[in-house]
């Protein structure tokens, strides 16, 4: 009889629920009903980003904005320090039930949170009837950057919005090629001694030019090896149940394209962030000399597209540039299977226990989101690529656009350009419990490979990568 | 918080009525424009007082994280630059989270950012608690008995992402203490930093500790209070004349001027603004910053309107920066061109006017008949002043005047000695500052004009 009772008490809770049109989520906050703001209620939304006081500014120019329609809600944005800060805030805030509304995320740091299922799936608001996204709003996003909120496993779930992007493209100094006759390379490896669109062929040419200088300096080493196993087609990771699984990147294929590298680190002909000791913007402008009375500089510098004016040598103080600046598509192993690392940050929506404060959150993301203005002073004032299509089509942005050149005033402008042309080569890698620990692993394994002691055998190399592989293991275990 | 910060804010906000005040005064100051004058972008004054007073008492039931770790004392006697370890001197302070060191051996400065942490800006841009970061800082090595830099990776040095500074946690034994105090630490505990990939590095946990205790606690820049000596007020609208002759009144307000752009240097521009009371020029730096749109804005030949705030840095001298720039919407706050190809002269001054009239700091002018007595030229191989020139001359009426040029060049060649020895030059460029001397500073060769 007991039973027959619990039973039924059971039917009419859940009927209930049903009908009022609620959902208890695992957290204990509710989901459903109506999203619409209370105009009369004061909530404060609490917005953790990476934001330096130049973006601050825009940020707090659109809240201005954003007060004017719904003045109740306060923002409460902090700049947390870098992306990393960011994830390990949430993490320990999301252990004590204090996260953020909102907070600047990429897909590995997602991955991590989903763990606390106190990541807000997005298609709740996106979809509603009320507060959710038009069809011509949702088709105004890139789509390429819009679909990467979905790949976390579920592709009916949309955990993130794209808040702006960037990728990797090659800077070079485009006096110094222009004056020896350099071809801007497309592509790695030489195919013969005459390759002269090939990187290999041109780095080792400067090098007979200026034997003091380093050609090539590449910044992020993850991001190098993670882009050569994308163009390659040879296995990096797997999101997979099995932790012993997912971490494919210790094979020969990889290795190759590993020992090759080396061969041009052991000649002097790149160096990396963490061998030079910092962003190798730092010596492609280079105009000094050192102790030696020697300029040591590189000609190519392959980094992110949001650090073009840092690429940029500053004006001499007689108003001349040292030299001109071009930019260019990173190379590419193969020219049927063109990739460029997607990067930029997106934004997630963390629980909260007032339903209220996730409604406003989310009114105040589509607000940001989907202004081309906001997205358009944001790109103008950082170097970062908008993710609407609209803001393009902006007088504003297409001034702005059209100022690009070589030197500092435009190269923000080209940078951006060249970035956009790129948007069918942009891929990401899986993103699961441990990808950030495989990215982490495999900069670090391609430092320690190219800069291994040159009589290093072949048994001490491949150690590395079996390292690497177990290191992922044991911190995922 | 000290009597004196709360004096400050009042202070702040009776702004606008001493403006009023000040504006009278300067008609009274005019007349009189020799003055000694602090230090202009070039012309570092490294015992000036930081801006304003603030000062921070722990709650003492609050865990002392800075002391939960513990430094190796075993090998601080070698140089911070060879080993990753090593006792040093301060050299200078620039801001909460930057400082200036001597090494162990006294051989080499050392830049330093700290490890681990953010403060907020107090230079270039300010931000609100970037002041009481830096005056924090400050009055923690000042004092300090010895202090220690300790790399984050054993046995070596490493620099922070631009590879021109150190990367390092700070110890530091107060005077009368045995206990070494990690100041990275403190200043996180005290809420006066943010983190930078602070769970990754040697002391990430307790670090991190000391950041969400702060969070927690909300001390200082976690409080959701206003930093007592950061502006928050109405933006000040002036001549740059009222700006530059009382700097002291206006140091940390927001500013609002028009003036036409004569110069660029040093990712900033020289603006000078014509009074007619005086029928002078008065000059100012403005720092531009590295914003993409920046160079759009900041052109010689432009005439405008600029708000910012005013700054008078130990380090940088006084100078306005935290501009904003938009080419959509654009808010009072943004810089504007109210004007495109405005001409501009320098003004024709003597070397009298060099000497005493202190009021033409940061404006275009001229020389002319300048003899060429003398010249040095700086030689420091990996510095972008390696080949500047300082000329000594002498004024046909017999005064000796400084003509500072930068690293000048003709068809690519760096322009040497023998360019200008001996010689009568006319020369036109911003009248500057160096270690509290006037002096013209040449900033390019079609400035110089060689008479004999």
């Amino acid at each position: 009889m007991k039973k027959l009772i619990a039973l039924v008490l059971t039917v009419v809770l859940a009927a209930a629920l049903v009908l009022s049109g609620c959902s208890l989520n695992g957290d204990g906050s509710s989901s459903g009903g109506s999203k619409v703001v209370d105009p009369d209620a004061e909530i404060e939304v609490v917005f953790y980003h990476t934001m330096g006081a130049n973006l601050r500014s825009v940020l707090q120019k659109y809240i201005v904005e954003f007060n004017k329609i719904y003045p109740k809600i306060t923002i409460n944005e902090q700049s947390i320090g870098g992306y990393d800060d960011v994830r390990d805030q949430v993490i320990t805030e999301l252990q004590a039930g204090k996260q953020p509304a909102i907070a600047y995320c990429y897909p590995d740091h997602v991955a991590t949170y989903l763990r606390s299922r106190k990541v807000i799936d997005l298609n709740e608001y996106i979809n509603d009837s009320e507060v959710g996204l038009t069809e011509a709003q949702v088709k105004d996003f890139i789509a390429g950057y819009y679909e990467e909120g979905r790949q976390f496993g579920d592709t009916s779930k949309m955990y993130t919005l794209p808040f702006s992007k960037s990728t990797e493209v090659m800077y070079y100094n485009k006096t110094f090629f222009e004056n020896n006759g350099l071809k801007v390379p497309d592509h790695w490896f030489a195919s013969g001694a005459n390759d002269d669109t090939s990187l290999e062929y041109v780095i080792k040419k400067i090098k007979e030019i200026e034997p003091t200088s380093i050609p090539l300096g590449y910044d992020s080493e993850a991001n190098w090896f993670i882009t050569m196993t994308e163009q390659l087609k040879t296995p990096y990771t797997q999101a997979v149940d099995k932790v012993e699984d997912r971490f494919l990147f210790n094979n020969q294929q990889n290795m190759d394209f590993c020992d090759k590298f080396r061969a041009w680190c052991v000649s002097g002909l790149m160096t990396t962030q963490s061998i030079y000791g910092g962003y190798t913007s730092g010596l492609f402008t280079n105009t000094s000399a050192n102790d030696s009375g020697i300029v040591i500089h590189s000609y190519i510098s392959i980094g992110s597209s949001a650090g073009a004016t840092y690429q940029c040598p500053a004006k001499s103080d007689d108003g001349s540039y040292p030299f001109e600046v071009g930019i260019a598509q990173i190379p590419q192993a193969d020219k049927s299977n063109q990739k460029v690392i997607s990067q930029g940050p997106s934004v997630c929506m963390l629980k909260q226990k007032d339903q209220k404060v996730n409604d406003a959150a989310w009114t105040f993301i589509k607000f940001l989101l989907t202004s081309p203005e906001f997205q358009a002073e944001f790109s103008m004032t950082s170097g970062y690529v908008p993710v609407l299509r609209s803001t393009f089509e902006m007088d504003a942005y297409k001034e702005f656009m059209s100022g690009a050149n070589t030197n500092k005033e435009g190269i923000a402008a080209l940078s951006a350009k060249i970035c956009m042309e790129q948007e069918q080569s942009y891929f990401t890698s899986p993103a699961f419990v441990g990808s950030s620990d495989a990215r982490d692993q495999v900069g670090k394994l391609l430092v320690a490979y190219v800069s291994a002691a040159e009589n290093a055998s072949e048994a001490e190399l491949k150690k590395l990568f079996t390292d690497a592989y177990d290191r992922c293991v044991t911190l995922n275990k | 918080m000290k009597k004196r910060s709360l004096l400050r804010i009042i202070r702040n906000s009776l702004a606008a009525l001493l403006v009023l005040a000040m504006l009278a005064g300067i008609l009274l100051l005019s007349a009189c424009h020799t003055q000694k004058k602090p230090g202009g972008p070039s012309g570092a004054t490294p015992e000036a007082d930081l801006i304003g007073d603030w000062e921070y008492t722990r709650d003492a039931s609050l865990p002392d994280y800075a002391t939960m770790v513990k430094l190796n004392t075993s090998d601080i006697n070698a140089d911070f630059d060879k080993t990753g370890r090593g006792l040093v001197t301060v050299e200078q302070f620039i801001d909460g989270d930057t400082v200036h060191f001597w090494n162990n051996s006294h051989t080499e400065i050392i830049k330093v950012r700290f490890q681990g942490i953010d403060t907020p800006e107090s230079t270039g841009k300010v931000e609100p608690w970037g002041h009481p970061a830096s005056i924090y800082t400050k009055t923690k090595l000042k004092d300090a008995e010895k202090i220690v830099l300790e790399s984050n990776e054993e046995g070596h040095a490493t620099m922070d992402s631009t590879g021109d500074r150190y990367l390092a946690w700070v110890w530091y034994l107060p005077k009368g203490s045995d206990t070494w105090r990690n100041l990275n630490i403190e200043i996180l505990s005290d809420g006066l930093a943010m983190g930078k990939s602070t769970s990754a590095t040697r002391y990430g946990e307790i670090a991190m500790d000391a950041l969400t205790s702060a969070r927690t606690e909300r001390i200082n820049l976690y409080s959701g209070k206003r930093d007592p000596l950061f502006y928050y007020g109405e933006t000040v609208e002036l001549t740059i004349k009222a700006l530059v002759m009382n700097r002291s009144a206006y140091n940390s307000l927001k500013v609002r001027f028009e003036g036409v752009v004569t110069k660029e240097s040093g990712g900033g521009i020289y603006m000078e603004q014509f009074d007619e009371d005086t029928q002078q020029y008065y000059g100012v730096y403005v720092y531009g910053g590295y914003a993409p749109l920046a160079p759009k804005f900041l052109v010689p030949g432009y005439r405008l309107s600029v708000t910012g705030t005013a700054d008078d840095n130990e380090n940088f001298g006084f100078q306005v920066s935290g501009l904003s720039f938009s080419l959509i919407n654009p808010t009072d706050d943004d810089t504007k061109i109210l004007e495109k190809d405005v001409k501009f002269a320098p003004t024709l001054i003597t070397a009298e006017d060099l000497l005493t009239n202190g009021s033409l700091e940061n404006t275009f002018v001229r020389m002319e008949n300048l003899k060429v007595t003398s010249i040095y030229t700086t030689k420091n191989s990996g510095s972008d002043s390696d080949g500047a020139m300082t000329l000594t001359c002498t004024s046909q009426d017999g005064k000796t005047v400084t003509v500072r040029t930068v690293k000048l060049t003709l068809d690519g060649e760096t322009v040497t000695e023998e360019y200008f020895a001996g010689k009568t030059i006319n020369v036109q460029g911003i009248f500057t500052y160096y270690k509290d001397a006037p002096q013209l500073k040449l900033f390019t060769l079609a400035d110089a004009e060689i008479l004999q």
